[in-house]
């Protein structure tokens, strides 16, 4: 089985440094680079394209979200997951709309950060309620000016609206009869559509005034 | 106006003559004249009287004298004449060189280009509207654009003739004479088709009238003359004898002229003389009322009214009318008349005259007086055929012919009585006699005499006053006791003559007393009282049903009715002790005219009668006869001009302007009218109607001509007058002024437009500042939230990149360490700050997330319950179940509440995994006016002796208290906790 290459970017040397260490303990993961602004990742990353970029929100000089915005083209093959205390934040937001595919709550214990990993790596992305909601209005308010954007399907809809309300995945999966995997598959390809929306919204904001 | 006429009827018979006293009517300065030496009376063509003084002149219009002298403009005061040029526009000629011009009440001198004016005397406007003026300085004419023309006019000496007073126009010459000057007076015709041909006639003329367009009068010291029209027609002005049977000759005339009968009123001075076209000669003088002994001047107006002025006593007016009061028949002595009767059959009255006791019969020819030598008083003549009856009180002598005056002297004695008196009969249409006969106080007969010879007496209830007979042949008596008899008249059996057919009762006639009885022809029955009027009752066969009563509020003169008579024209005569009336029916309307009272007479009338000219003969118990000859309906058929002569505004005189449009302040109007009309102008009676007022109704008409108008509001108006003539001798004429009174400025479109415009503007103001302070503290509210949240997002940031970085960094850093080999007590430290510091960051979190103001209703904080609650529950082994009853309403609830439920909820739920040792958790939120959030456990329930549970019980206590929401907790098969709090925290 490959290894999951990860790059970290992150500012706090001890939190670097004990993932590095985590990573490196792990039999699953590789550590591919560890960065301690975004500068630094921007400059080494498109030569690497890991597979999974831990990205922290607030670095010195410029921040994480800017960072994955140019990044995202060049890295192709990479995800990118916020590393970051709060999962209501809007920052957590502004980064799963720039091309994030998911976050990392640094509170998780160790061992979880690891699963967590691995799950994103499969395709699954968490999503907190407040995320599903601001998500939803993002689909809401664009829906006239997206047509060449991906609308989200029924399912997805029906898995955000649930989100929204505070359900948990094991209880979605119930209520829509799937796997909480593929709930958390549905999410990812849900912040794809996000990225789709928010670049197509960038692109009308230039060309279509 | 005082108005004391005496009346004495002048009758020209063959034998002698009676005189009367003329109702002439003065008018003094006291009256309003300007000068009581007047001059000159003219008459405008609106038929306001000019009469000219000494000492300025004045103009009557019926209501108010207008004067004018020096003081009001004129160039002196001695007025020689005045002519009518324009609408309200007069020449006025006084005795100086100077033309004075009228216009429309206001004086001012006319300038002419030679600026010279003659002396004018008399003013001439010609048939084609040449103007003329006789002057001093000779003949004058006027040329419009120059002035005064000299027509030059010299006698045989090549003399200049001057001093011209008199002018009329007379078949296409001018006639002129001279006033007494310092030339020798002549009569001068000057031909009008050049000016330059003229005659003089070397007589001294006085005055010149013209007669009924064809003959011209010149009156002279010796009597009169007139004008030679063939001689005139040759060019020569000569004068020719009157025709003999005008009767003209003798005595000195002074002015005269002609009234529209062609009557000759000739001035002497001191009297004057009216000369009929039949040579009838009437004087009047001191004798006939005429007050002053000085006339200046006669005029005709034209409703034929005389008017004289006097040097010193004014103007005075003698209107003609149909009454006469008659109380000379002698000459000398006044006469009293005892007996008067008249028969509608006949024109002669027979009339016994107490002091001369002759018996006088009048009739159109003259009267005839003859001596009845028994001396007794008569009360009664009656007349069948040529018999005449004579009925004193005890006596009736009969008179076999009445036109042979022997008879007089042998009257035959044909009824006596020793006891009781005659007094008051009637005789039948054949001539038989019925007289009241009373024996004594209380015994009362009615006496008849049939065919001159049989007596009889019919005994009566009680005292009769008058008696009447109807047209079948009945008589009627009623007593003064309200007693009505009615008898049929049986020539035929002349011992019984009289045959009541009817006596009334009491409930028949009312209790009236009559007092006078008389008969219509359409079979009235009238009925005259001591104290109630007349009475009317139609006849229904032999019952009576009352019509009517007439009384003083009626319009009679009085309410004793002494005597009533029904003349030919089925007029009601009703005579009182106050005077004479006339009841006149026409349809429905019933009109009473004081026949009397109108002349200022009163007297007791005692019997009235009709002759066959239907004139009315009234005897009173003075002895005087009044005469009314039917009315002459001759008179002037245009009414007189009527119009507005003066208008006060506030007390102001303003000119009289129709539709004139006055201010608010001055809305107190009085308006004056004038009638021409001089009959009796006082008697005029005026009404209004004011349109506009809201009152539709029109005035009640009185004498006053002035109406005053107090306070009119705003809006438009027409006035309308009426003037009702007395006696109806014209129609009523009416006239109408419209105005309008203006709004005041603060009631006007504009000023109103101009405040509502205003109030607008300022209510606008007042809005627009409103809502702009409004939104300045909307602005500032808001301004001050979003320096709020701006702090708030500023400490979120602050904590979570700050303080979240430091407690990750210490989270990790305890996390490496206790990847060493640390045991015992460190370790377990280590755990507690690995734990703290998680802690930490965990309510970091929900601190930020109470603060974010993106999560703020209550949506977000029960979606935010439920996903805490499962995610804490999943992670402590709980089974948890989440039911939300119906749909949330859209609620905003601040960070703090939010924070406070959260932590409320956290609470509860940690309690619950710390010492409830439950399997599950049912959580039920109902969200209305209060949140409800009850949570129940099926663990053991809860104990006072739980210890640790108190601090977190206090705090939620607190917290729940600052939302003034309530909780419960109940044990009931584990704990059931049960928060309320009010949504409008």
């Amino acid at each position: 089985m490959n290894e999951i290459t990860v790059s970290i970017v992150e500012d706090i040397a001890e939190v670097r440094e004990s993932i590095e260490k985590l990573i490196q303990q792990s039999e699953d993961f590789l550590l591919a680079g560890s960065y301690s602004n975004a500068e630094q990742a921007e400059q080494a990353l498109p030569d690497h394209t890991p597979d999974i970029v831990i990205m922290d929100i607030n670095l010195p000089g410029r921040n994480g979200i800017d960072c994955i915005k140019n990044l995202k083209e060049k890295c192709k093959g990479s995800q990118f997951i916020m590393f970051t205390i709060f999962e209501d934040d809007q920052k957590v937001f502004d980064a799963l709309e720039a091309g994030a595919c998911g976050y990392l709550l640094k509170k998780t214990p160790k061992e979880k950060i690891l699963e967590a990993l691995k799950e994103l790596h499969e395709g699954g992305s968490p999503m907190s309620t407040q995320i599903a909601r601001k998500v939803i209005q993002v689909f809401q308010k664009n829906k006239s000016m997206s047509e060449e954007a991906a609308p989200l399907t029924k399912k997805e809809k029906e898995i955000l609206e649930l989100l929204a309300k505070g359900y948990l995945y094991k209880e979605i999966a119930e209520k829509t009869s799937i796997s909480a995997n593929t709930v958390k598959q549905h999410i990812h390809n849900i912040y794809e559509k996000l990225h789709v929306q928010n670049r197509t919204e960038a692109i009308n904001k230039v060309y279509k005034r | 106006m005082q108005r004391k006429f005496f009346f004495l009827v002048y009758l020209f018979f063959c034998t002698k003559c009676c005189c009367q006293q003329l109702p002439f009517v003065y008018y003094t300065p006291r009256e309003g004249l300007i000068n009581s030496r007047v001059r000159n009376v003219l008459q405008d063509s609106s038929g306001r009287m000019f009469f000219l003084t000494y000492g300025g002149f004045s103009i009557y219009d019926g209501t108010k004298f207008f004067s004018y002298n020096v003081q009001s403009g004129l160039s002196n005061d001695l007025v020689n004449d005045a002519l009518e040029m324009g609408n309200d526009s007069f020449w006025i000629a006084c005795n100086d060189h100077h033309l004075n011009i009228l216009s429309h009440g206001r004086i001012k001198q006319l300038a002419t280009s030679t600026d010279f004016s003659p002396i004018i005397n008399k003013f001439l406007k010609t048939k084609d509207g040449t103007i003329y003026a006789a002057a001093d300085e000779g003949l004058y004419r006027w040329k419009s654009g120059i002035g005064f023309e000299h027509i030059s006019i010299k006698d045989k000496n090549k003399e200049e003739l001057l001093y011209f007073s008199n002018m009329v126009e007379y078949n296409g010459w001018l006639l002129l004479s001279q006033w007494v000057g310092p030339q020798t007076k002549h009569l001068v015709a000057v031909n009008l088709s050049n000016n330059k041909i003229y005659s003089v006639c070397y007589q001294p003329g006085y005055d010149i009238k013209v007669k009924n367009n064809n003959t011209a009068w010149v009156s002279l010291p010796n009597g009169f003359m007139e004008v030679d029209n063939e001689k005139l027609q040759q060019h020569i002005l000569d004068l020719n004898p009157l025709p003999a049977q005008v009767g003209l000759t003798g005595a000195s005339p002074g002015s005269f002229c002609f009234d529209k009968a062609f009557n000759t009123w000739i001035n002497y001075g001191s009297s004057l003389l009216k000369i009929t076209a039949a040579g009838v000669k009437e004087t009047i003088s001191r004798e006939q009322g005429l007050r002053s002994i000085n006339i200046n001047t006669t005029f005709f107006d034209r409703e034929g009214i005389l008017w004289i002025g006097t040097d010193g006593n004014g103007v005075m007016k003698l209107t003609g009318t149909n009454l006469r009061l008659l109380n000379n028949f002698n000459g000398a002595t006044a006469s009293s008349i005892e007996a008067l009767t008249a028969y509608k059959n006949s024109d002669t009255v027979w009339m016994y005259d107490l002091p001369t006791h002759q018996i006088i019969c009048t009739d159109p020819s003259g009267s005839k007086a003859f001596p009845f030598t028994v001396d007794k008083s008569v009360h009664k003549i009656f007349k069948k055929e040529n018999a005449l009856y004579i009925s004193c009180q005890k006596d009736i002598y009969l008179i076999q012919d009445c036109r042979e005056p022997s008879a007089y002297q042998h009257a035959v004695n044909i009824f006596h009585t020793d006891s009781g008196y005659l007094s008051r009969g009637i005789s039948d249409p054949y001539g038989n006699i019925i007289e009241i006969y009373a024996i004594t106080d209380s015994s009362f007969y009615l006496h008849s005499l049939v065919n001159g010879k049989t007596s009889s007496y019919t005994k009566i209830p009680f005292l009769v006053d008058q008696l009447v007979v109807d047209s079948q042949q009945r008589l009627w008596a009623a007593t003064r006791n309200n007693r009505l008899m009615v008898y049929q008249l049986d020539a035929e059996h002349p011992s019984h003559y009289l045959q009541l057919l009817k006596e009334f009762d009491s409930k028949e006639l009312p209790d009236i007393s009559p007092r006078s009885i008389c008969m219509d022809k359409k079979n009235n029955l009238w009925l005259g009282t001591r104290l109630n009027g007349v009475f009317k009752f139609e006849l229904n066969g032999l019952n009576i049903i009352k019509q009517q009563q007439f009384t003083m509020q009626q319009g009679l003169v009085d309410n004793f009715i002494v005597t009533l008579h029904c003349d030919n024209n089925n007029h009601i005569w009703a005579g009182t002790q106050n005077g004479m009336d006339e009841i006149m029916e026409n349809g429905k309307d019933t009109k009473i005219k004081n026949i009397t009272k109108s002349q200022n007479i009163f007297l007791f009338i005692s019997n009235i009668f009709s002759d066959k000219k239907n004139t009315v003969w009234a005897l009173s118990t003075n002895g005087s006869v009044i005469k009314i000859a039917e009315k002459d309906t001759g008179l002037s058929s245009t009414g007189p001009a009527f119009f507005f002569n003066e208008l006060k505004v506030s007390g102001k005189e303003t000119a009289i302007e129709p539709g004139h449009t006055f201010s608010s302040g001055n809305n107190n109007l009085s308006f004056s009218v004038a009638a021409t009309s001089f009959m009796d102008e006082k008697q005029i009676r005026y009404s209004y109607l004011l349109k506009g007022s809201g009152n539709n109704n029109w005035s009640e008409p009185v004498n006053n001509a002035v109406f005053n108008f107090i306070n009119l509001a705003p809006g438009k108006y027409i006035l309308q007058v009426r003037a009702d003539f007395p006696d109806e001798l014209y129609p009523s004429s009416m006239i109408s002024y419209s105005f309008s009174i203006s709004k005041p400025w603060w009631l006007r479109w504009w000023f109103i437009s101009i405040i509502v415009l205003a109030a607008t503007l300022l209510l606008y103001f007042i809005i627009r500042n409103y809502y702009r302070r409004k939104m300045g503290q909307q602005k500032m509210i808001y301004e001050k939230q979003q320096a709020v949240e701006q702090e708030r997002s500023r400490i979120a940031t602050d904590m979570h990149d700050d303080l979240g970085a430091g407690l990750t960094r210490i989270k990790f850093l305890s996390e490496n360490i206790s990847e060493r080999n640390i045991t015992g007590n460190d370790r377990e430290e280590l755990q507690k700050l690995q734990g703290s510091a998680n802690e930490l960051i965990e309510s970091m979190g929900e601190i930020i997330w109470a603060m974010n103001d993106k999560n703020n209703t209550l949506e977000d904080l029960i979606f935010h319950l439920r996903s805490y609650s499962i995610t804490y529950c999943e992670e402590n082994k709980l089974n948890c179940s989440f039911n939300l009853a119906g749909s949330i309403p859209y609620q905003n609830i601040n960070g703090h509440t939010r924070r406070n439920i959260f932590l409320i909820v956290k609470e509860c739920l940690h309690n619950i995994v710390k010492h409830a040792a439950a399997g599950s958790v049912i959580f039920n939120i109902t969200a209305g006016e209060s949140l409800v959030i009850s949570i129940q456990d099926n663990g053991k329930g809860m104990s006072n002796g739980n210890s640790g549970r108190g601090n977190g019980l206090i705090n939620m206590q607190k917290r729940i208290t600052e939302m003034k929401g309530s909780f419960t907790i109940i044990n009931n098969n584990g704990t059931k906790t049960e928060l309320r709090i009010p949504m409008t925290v």
